[in-house]
Formats: structure tokens, sequence, C-alpha cells
């Protein structure tokens, strides 16, 4: 009997057991837990490259004033923008900051008489960004100021070298007492644009080149991100997202809190993420680091890109990145949206996003020169805009056309920005095929080279050779500077608009090495281009001043 | 061998381990238990960090965590879009706003499908009473009727109304007191005063007619400041953000 009760006992106790054990391994409230939120954390897919704060930030573009009233403008990507901020400025040291009213020189006599250069962040940029650039060291004034210009000149007269830096809140300038720069450094830069185009100065400001100048229209391929990827790459748990579509038809995913707007047939998208304001005090600088690094976590960026300045007030809120492709900026349209990131922040953190899809691919898929306006032709369009008075800045961009088939074309413009940050194109360039008619005002050796051939030139300049010419311009500086040892010029020549215009209209230069160049150059310049090359290369002698140009740097 | 005693030997170990086991089961199902007990309460350290910035809070903590899920439903009628409120034929007493079912009947089908709102004392102001459709017994507050009133007369109304409401999976919320305490650390500033928590569903609205809405508690502070709290993910927001998503106003790019 006994031991009927025993086993009886036991057997209660090892179901028992075996219940209680099962209990405990399935109804752990962690453990179930810890299950659910490895299979909910998914990493992040990375789109895209990362960047940093240090790629984003460089001048719009640097003003060479060559003494006598002449002046060059060099925008990002072009050669001698590298040289100038890229291999010298860069390494120099800004110290000893003083502070000054800004009438303490009269800088547009400055501006007319003495060599400097200038580099120009439009609405400006406060100085703890610009240290990501330039090494500076100031007081606290001084750190917390913004700056909108830096002026390193050479006083006419004397070997003094004073660099300034221009606050772009009040009429107040910072002068840099201790800047290891040279009065040899400044005649170097200076020395830079001597072949460069001219530009002349408006009353109000803006730099107008003399003279056309040629920049490339292009079109590339893209690939797109899915509005799936992004999807899943901006929201938390892609599983609780719905996705519909409004009322203008473009499609929306949400999780109640966060929305994708998904535009433009999949091209552009807006995500909003509506936060609360905090308490804490955040430093306006600080939204860029949070930008940079949320645009790496989400989508990456697809080649360079700059950003914008603005004013204080907007940077409380915005930051926006914008597109540059080779030397110019990108300008879209209300209607296709591309060429700029724009977040909204409150606080340092990110409420709104918005960007294109579209990744370009790496090489173009064709380029056509088309000539820019220059001289007269600008002027004119300026004095005839009706909105004149705003203008605050002119600038050659590529407007973005979209393309059937999944490309993209870059058609260069003449943008002007106007009061309050809206910016309009102001003019397109001239069609392809067209080259403009040179008014000589270059040196005199070259328009007595030039009556040499005038029939041919002629010629040339109606059967679209002119293309072939100009490609043959550039050739010929950039196969000096192969000589002098820049191996990369030569292949880069062709897609730096600048150095081959600005080299145009000197027939001086046609040289030995057009023939090679104008191969580089695309089929335009193939058939037409050829016997001037040669002749060219016969009848003009290299010109010494291209050389001494070079030997500059070497 | 002696089977008797090696069972009785038996029966010790298992007898024990049942012991252990029971014991280990017993401490889970407490831990969950007090999971949900404590959440009425704030934590030691946030009613601290309360006295400090001199936070008060006069409203009630609730104490339930009731599993809720996001709704989609169709908006039907937008009142962001009117202009001007609609008028009403027959005015009715505005003291009438405090007591539904006399509401209803006064209305007279006036506005349609005006039962399913219920009034909300903290969103209403001066002259305009406002009312919040209901899913599931709590309030959508981004689904409003508002009534207004002048001279103790309701005249007119403007009206969300929405259609179809669809709920998907539901999901435990985070407890209110968990809620506050995050907002008294990052959010509300020094000498605020909450005065009101309540459970609801926010959203961001979109320009389509298909909208989602998740479970949020509605945090309302004494000088009218609101905050929405993600009832699952916890992300905050303030009242007005997201509300009506805009594009782009830095002038950038062209033309606009």
């Amino acid at each position: 009997m006994m031991e009927k009760a025993k086993t009886t006992i036991l057997i209660v106790l090892v179901a028992l057991s075996l219940l209680q054990s099962y209990l405990l391994a399935y109804s752990m409230p962690g453990l179930g837990a810890a299950i659910r939120s490895e299979q909910n954390y998914v990493n992040p897919e990375t789109l895209g490259t990362a960047s940093s704060v240090e790629n984003v930030i460089f001048p719009e573009e640097i003003i060479l004033h060559k003494g006598g009233d002449k002046h060059t403008v060099i925008y990002p990507g072009t050669q001698f923008y590298e040289m100038i901020l890229n291999q010298r400025i860069v390494g120099r040291e800004f110290k000893g900051f003083q502070r000054s009213p800004a009438s303490i020189l009269d800088w547009d006599e400055v501006r007319k008489t003495d060599i400097g250069i200038e580099l120009r962040f439009a609405d400006g940029i406060s100085v703890e960004l610009l240290q990501k650039l330039l090494k500076l060291e100031g007081d606290l004034l001084f750190l917390n100021e913004r700056i909108d210009n830096i002026w390193i000149l050479k006083t006419e007269g004397t070997e003094e070298i004073r660099t300034f830096f221009f606050s772009s809140e009040e009429d107040i300038v910072y002068e840099s007492v201790r800047a290891d720069l040279t009065v040899r450094d400044v005649q170097d830069y200076v020395g830079f644009g001597e072949h460069l185009p001219e530009y002349r100065m408006t009353a109000d400001g803006l730099y107008i080149p003399e003279e056309p100048f040629m920049a490339t229209e292009m079109v590339f391929p893209y690939e797109t991100y899915t509005p799936e990827q992004m999807q899943r790459s901006l929201f938390f748990d892609s599983s609780t997202t719905r996705a519909f579509v409004d009322r203008s038809g473009s499609q929306i995913f949400t999780d109640g809190k966060r929305g994708l707007k998904v535009e433009q047939g999949g091209l552009w998208i807006n995500y909003t993420n509506p936060a609360a304001t905090t308490s804490n005090e955040t430093p306006l600088s600080e939204n860029v680091y949070v930008s940079v690094n949320f645009i790496n976590d989400h989508g990456g960026w697809d080649g360079t890109y700059r950003l914008m300045s603005a004013s204080p007030e907007e940077e409380a809120k915005y930051v926006t990145f914008r597109k540059y492709i080779e030397h110019y900026p990108v300008v879209d349209t209300p209607a296709f949206q591309y060429g700029h990131m724009q977040l909204t922040l409150q606080k340092g953190v990110i409420t709104e996003y918005a960007r294109s899809l579209i990744t370009l691919g790496a090489r173009s898929e064709s380029r056509t020169p088309r000539w820019l306006q220059g001289g007269e032709t600008v002027e004119d369009m300026l004095e005839h805009y009706p909105r004149r008075g705003e203008v605050t800045a002119l600038f050659p961009a590529l407007k973005s056309v979209l393309l059937e088939e999944g490309r993209l074309m870059f058609v260069p413009v003449w943008v002007v920005r106007l009061a309050g940050g809206a910016e309009e194109v102001l003019l397109e360039a001239y069609p392809a095929g067209y080259e403009p008619v040179k008014t000589t005002q270059d040196a005199p050796d070259a328009t007595e080279d030039a009556s040499g051939q005038p029939a041919n030139a002629d010629d040339e300049a109606q059967t679209g050779g002119e293309i072939g010419t100009a490609a043959a311009d550039g050739g010929n500086a950039d196969g000096k500077a192969v000589a002098g040892g820049v191996g990369s010029v030569a292949e880069t020549s062709e897609s730096d608009g600048q150095t081959a215009d600005w080299t145009l209209g000197d027939p001086g230069t046609f040289a030995g090495t057009a023939e090679e160049e104008g191969q580089a150059e695309d089929e335009h310049s193939s058939d037409s281009s050829d016997p001037l090359d040669e002749q060219s290369a016969e009848v003009f002698p290299a010109e010494p001043n291209a050389d001494g140009l070079f030997e500059a740097f070497e | 061998m002696d089977w008797g005693r090696a069972k009785s030997v038996l029966i010790i170990s298992f007898l024990m381990l049942n012991v252990l086991l029971g014991y280990q089961l017993w401490v889970d199902l407490r831990e969950q238990l007090n999971a949900n007990v404590n959440t009425a309460e704030l934590p030691a350290d946030k009613v601290q960090l309360m006295n400090q910035k001199r936070i008060t809070l006069s409203a009630s903590l609730p104490g339930s965590t009731p599993q809720l899920s996001d709704l989609s439903y169709l908006l039907k009628a937008d009142s962001r879009k009117l202009e001007k409120p609609e008028v009403l034929e027959k005015p009715v007493d505005s003291a009438l706003i405090f007591s539904m079912t006399e509401l209803i009947r006064a209305m007279d089908g006036q506005i349609p499908d005006i039962e399913s709102y219920s009034f909300d004392l903290q969103s209403s102001r001066d002259g305009v009473a406002v009312f919040h459709r209901m899913a599931e017994g709590r309030p959508m507050f981004n689904v409003k009727l508002e009534l207004y009133y002048s001279d103790l007369k309701v005249t007119g109304y403007k009206q969300d109304l929405v259609d179809d409401i669809k709920m998907g999976e539901a999901q435990q919320v985070i407890p209110a007191a968990k809620v506050v305490a995050s907002l008294i650390e990052t959010y509300i500033e020094e000498g605020s005063e909450i005065t009101d928590i309540q459970l609801g569903y926010h959203g961001q609205i979109f320009d389509s007619e298909e909208q989602v809405t998740a479970p949020s508690w509605r945090v309302t502070l004494e000088d009218g400041e609101v905050f929405y709290v993600h009832a699952i993910s916890g992300e905050v927001t303030t009242e007005g953000a997201g509300d009506e998503v805009t594009v782009d106003p830095s002038g950038l790019p062209l033309g606009q």
C-alpha cells in the first residue's frame, strides 16, 4: 500500500516538474522578447557612400584680383581652384584676429589696385564650421562670428600681406595679424589667373566674364533607389508601415508617426518625422553634423555636395546641401526636383528630409560643348531682368533635365540668386554647335597671328569646327602642363570646361597637342578640326606667356 | 536493491526540484505583475527631478496599459480645408456641449455622425468647443469636430468626417508613468504643470483620403502646450508639428 502511494507521488512529482519546466521555458517574459527583438532588429541597409563635414565645406567661388581693375572668377573643382585652395591656403594658419570696422580700407579701391584673392561663402558660414576647412585660431568673439568672405591681399607699394575675414552680419572685419602667408604666395595665386578669362564687375558687385566661355552639356545615365529601400532605411519597423497613394498621386509610407512621400514617379522623397522641441540648447553647427550623419545612414552621397550657406535664422532650422557636377552647382525646377538635399531640424533632431532617389552614373554618356554667354549679352540680360534690384549673385550652373530611359541631361545656364535665396535661370547657354564670334580684346600678338588665317578660322566657325578649336585651345595649355609633369591634367581637361575655354580666343595657343586633345573630345571635333589643328600647329608657335603661367606653379 | 528506498530518494529529490522550479516561476510571475502595478507610480529619481525642475503633476497617471493597434481610416471631409465654419441653420444652446445626449438631440441631425464624437475640454478654446472622433472608446486627436459658439449659441461647426476605421495588430502600450518620466527628463520646461494625460490616437495627416494614426499618449501642460507620445515606440511630437506635410520653404530649388 505504502509502495503504491510512493509510486503515485513520484509520478505526480515527475509530471509536475516537467510542467513547471515547460512553463518556465516558454513563458519567461525575457526570453520571448529577446527572440522578438532579434527578429525586429534589422541593420539599416547602407545606401550610397558616406561623407564628412570636411567634404561639404568649400567656398562658392574664388575671385582673383590681378591689379589694374582686372579680375577673374574661379569655380570649385577647377584645376586652379584646387591648387589655390586645397594645395595652398588650406595648409596655412590664420591667427591673431583683430576686430575693426569694415571701413578700415576702401574696398572698392583695394579691389581695383591691389592684387589679392577672395574666398566667397554667399550668405556666410560660422567660423566653427569654417575651421573644418581652414586652420583658424581666434578669440571667442571671432569664433562665434559668421564669415561670408575672406580677402587676402598685398597692399600696393608695400611688401605686406593682409588677410581679412568679413562678418556676414555686421560691418565688421577681422584681420588675421599672424597669418603665415607671404608676398610670394599671393603673387603665385594671382599668377594662376594671368591667362584665365577676365571678368568685369557691375556696380553692385556681380562678376561678368568679358567673353563667352565654354561649358559642357552632359548626359548621365542614372540608377535609383527603390522607395522600399528608403522605407527600410528610414523606418524602425517596416512591418507596421502602411502604404497608400495620396491625392497628388504620390506614394506614401507611414507608421502613423513618420511619413515618407515618394514624388515624381519614384525619383524624389520627402520624409517627415515630427518631433518635439526639447528644452536643451544645441549649437547651430550641430545641425550640420547631425545632417551629415543622417544622410550617411539614409541614402548617402552620390558625388560632391556643398553645404549651402544660409542666414542664421534659416540655419537654425534648415540644412541644405547642393550637388556639384564638375565645377558647377546643379539647379532644378519645381516640376523636377533634383540636385539638393534638404533637412529640417529642430534643435538637432531631423524632422524632415527631402532628397532625390537618383544616383548618377560615374561617367557621362555624352558631352557637348555649350558656350556660356559673356560680356554685353549677360549685362543686357541682367539689365532687362525684371527683378534686377534683388539680384545678389550671378553664377554659372547646370540645369537638370530629365530624359527618357533613365538619363539626366545637364545644361549650362546662368543663374541669378535673389535676395531671400530664391534662384532663377537668367539665360541658357548658346545652342550646341554655336560658337560666339570673338571680340578680340586679347593680347595683341594673338590678333596678329590670327590675321594670317582669317578665312580658315571663319570657315571653321561656320562648320561647327569651333569645338575642335576650343579643344585645341585647351589642349595646348594642358599639353604644356603635361610636359611640366602634371600627368593627370590632360585626362581631365576635356571635362574641365574652364581650363579649355579660358585660353580660348587666343589663336596663338593652337599648338601641337591640339590633335590629341581633339580626339579626346568626342565625335564633334573629329572631322573638321584636324586640318586646322595641323595648320595651326605649323603656323603658330607655342606662346611663351602660356608657358610662364605653368612655370608659376611648378 | 531496495526499490522502496530508491523511490523515497527520488521523491525527495523531485520534491526539491519542484520547489525550486515553483519558486522560479513565482518570481517571474511576480515580476510581471509588478511591472503592471508599479506603472501607476513615477520612479523616485524622476520625482526628484520633477521637484528640481519645479514641475507639478495635477493630472492622475492612468495605470492601464491596454493593447492597442494603429488605425487606418478614410478622411472623408477635412476641416483644415475649410476657411469658415459651416453655419448651423438652427443654432443650439452652447451649454449643451457638456451633455452629449442632449446635444445630439438638440442638433437634430444637423451635424452628421455627431454621436461618434466626444467633448474634449483640453483642446477647446474660447468660443470653440472641440470634440474628438472616438474609436474603440478612445479619442482620435487628429479628427475633430469644432463647434463655434457666441452669445451662448452654437452657430457653426467644422468637422473632420472619417469612415472605414480599420485596426492593425494590437500591441501593449507603454505605461503613462514612463511617458511622463521621459517628458520630464528632456522636454518639459521648468516650472510647468501637467494638467492632463490621455490615451488616444495621433498621426501625421497627409494630403490623401487614406490616413494612418497610431496609439499615442497626449500630455497637456497648463500653458496649453501639448505633447503626443507614440504609445508603442515612445517617440515624442508636439502639437502642430507635422500636422501638415510642409515642403521646402527655403527658396530652394528654383522658383520656389
